[in-house]
């Protein structure tokens, strides 16, 4: 069954009691919460994802819970429990849907070191990929999602997990985070995209999830072989720009973007280097998300002519 | 000739476009070389390294290098680099 089949009373039902297993390739998470903004979330960012068996293992179980005492009344906050720790300072109750999915983040990165683990979103048309490692600010969450809306496969906005033996980057398909203007950008220029309430003054400002494509989450399982890697930054006014990149400085800023990067040392490098000198590399300096999508189709169709 | 000896444990990783990287795995720190020292590491290394495989299986440990074709102000540009920027080189003999 569909979240989307199980509607927002049934997601309330679970959420209170047993708790919703939420199936997201390759992990599954078993949620529970009385707060009823995550269902209404979850109906939205979440509908065409399956629910797990209730029985079958559970990688994480997330439990959202209000601070007990005064703060039941006064501002009221909540906490998020993983695994029955809790890592994050209480946040107010109204961001709840933002702190599970920022917990959801947290959760694959702090154990899933089985891959090398990239911040930066990932696309594929058919099993190419191009991986867009960014930090915060550069833009890379509006164009994944542009991207994904113009056809493009989404395999993660987070994050690029990138298997040791293979070197395929294996799909977390997951709401894409839009902060602040992009959800104004996104929304009107795809008016067809839908996308979770507005949750105003987070730590990243104003947040909003936008639902993966169906052609996205029904490619959960399928991996991609990473085809380019293209660092984008967003400048207001600029001139739309692709420069290719030395591979040794894109190693470096690869590097620079890898979760795990200390944690699994030549492992890490050994993976990393193999996949930049798979990849074309590129630098991308864009404000118009439209020439800056042509730039990739491009690249994929000059990529089908070369065979 | 000289012998030129990098310091366990830097990694060296060569690119298909002629540039290089050096990695400690310990320390983490990983630094982009440019394409005219990798080239000269490179030819450097000959007959310790192979480009083809040095990413598949890092150059590592104790690599000596014979240095027979530089003159003398590139190979003291290099040697200063490789010593005192990037804090790799454990010894240069002659």
């Amino acid at each position: 069954m569909k979240i989307g089949e199980l509607g927002v009373s049934g997601s309330v039902d679970q959420l209170e009691n047993a708790g919703l297993t939420l199936a997201v390739p390759p992990f599954v998470f078993r949620i529970r919460t009385r707060y009823r903004d995550v269902a209404w979330a979850l109906t939205v960012a979440y509908e065409n994802f399956d629910l797990a068996d209730p029985n079958c293992l559970v990688d994480f179980e997330l439990e959202l819970r209000p601070v007990v005492g005064l703060r039941r009344f006064i501002r009221p906050l909540m906490n998020l429990e993983i695994d029955g720790y809790t890592p994050f300072d209480p946040l107010p109750a109204n961001q709840v849907f933002p702190l599970l999915e920022w917990g959801m983040n947290w959760c694959v990165t702090s154990t899933a070191h089985h891959w090398v683990m990239c911040h930066s979103a990932v696309l594929a048309r058919g099993d190419l990929a191009v991986i867009l490692p960014a930090p915060p600010g550069s833009g890379k969450s509006t164009l994944c999602a542009a991207l994904m809306l113009s056809g493009w496969r989404l395999l993660s906005d987070e994050m690029a997990l990138i298997d040791p033996v293979s070197f395929l980057v294996n799909p977390f398909v997951r709401p894409v985070s839009l902060k602040n203007s992009s959800i104004k950008v996104i929304s009107t220029q795809y008016p067809e995209a839908k996308i979770t309430q507005k949750v105003h003054d987070t730590i990243k400002g104003t947040v909003a999830h936008l639902q993966p494509t169906i052609d996205s989450v029904n490619s959960s399982f399928r991996a991609a072989k990473p085809r380019w890697l293209i660092f984008p930054k967003y400048e207001d006014g600029v001139s739309l720009s692709l420069s290719p990149v030395l591979k040794a400085e894109s190693m470096v800023d690869l590097a620079g973007n890898t979760f795990n990067m200390a944690a699994l040392g030549p492992k890490a490098f050994h993976v990393l280097s193999n996949l930049v000198e798979q990849c074309d590399c590129y630098r991308l300096n864009y404000s118009d998300l439209g020439a800056a999508i042509g730039v990739f189709d491009t690249l994929f169709k000059n990529s089908e002519s070369i065979g | 000739m000289t012998l030129l000896r990098i310091r366990s444990p830097w990694i060296l990783g060569f690119f298909s476009d002629g540039g290089a990287v050096v990695y400690n795995p310990f320390s983490g720190e990983l630094h982009a070389i440019n394409s005219t020292l990798s080239e000269i590491l490179g030819r450097l290394s000959s007959g310790s390294v192979d480009p083809e495989t040095a990413l598949i299986n890092p150059v590592s440990m104790d690599l000596s290098c014979e240095i027979d074709s530089i003159d003398h102000q590139e190979l003291a540009e290099i040697l200063d680099y490789l010593k005192n920027r990037l804090g790799i080189l454990e010894s240069v003999t002659n």
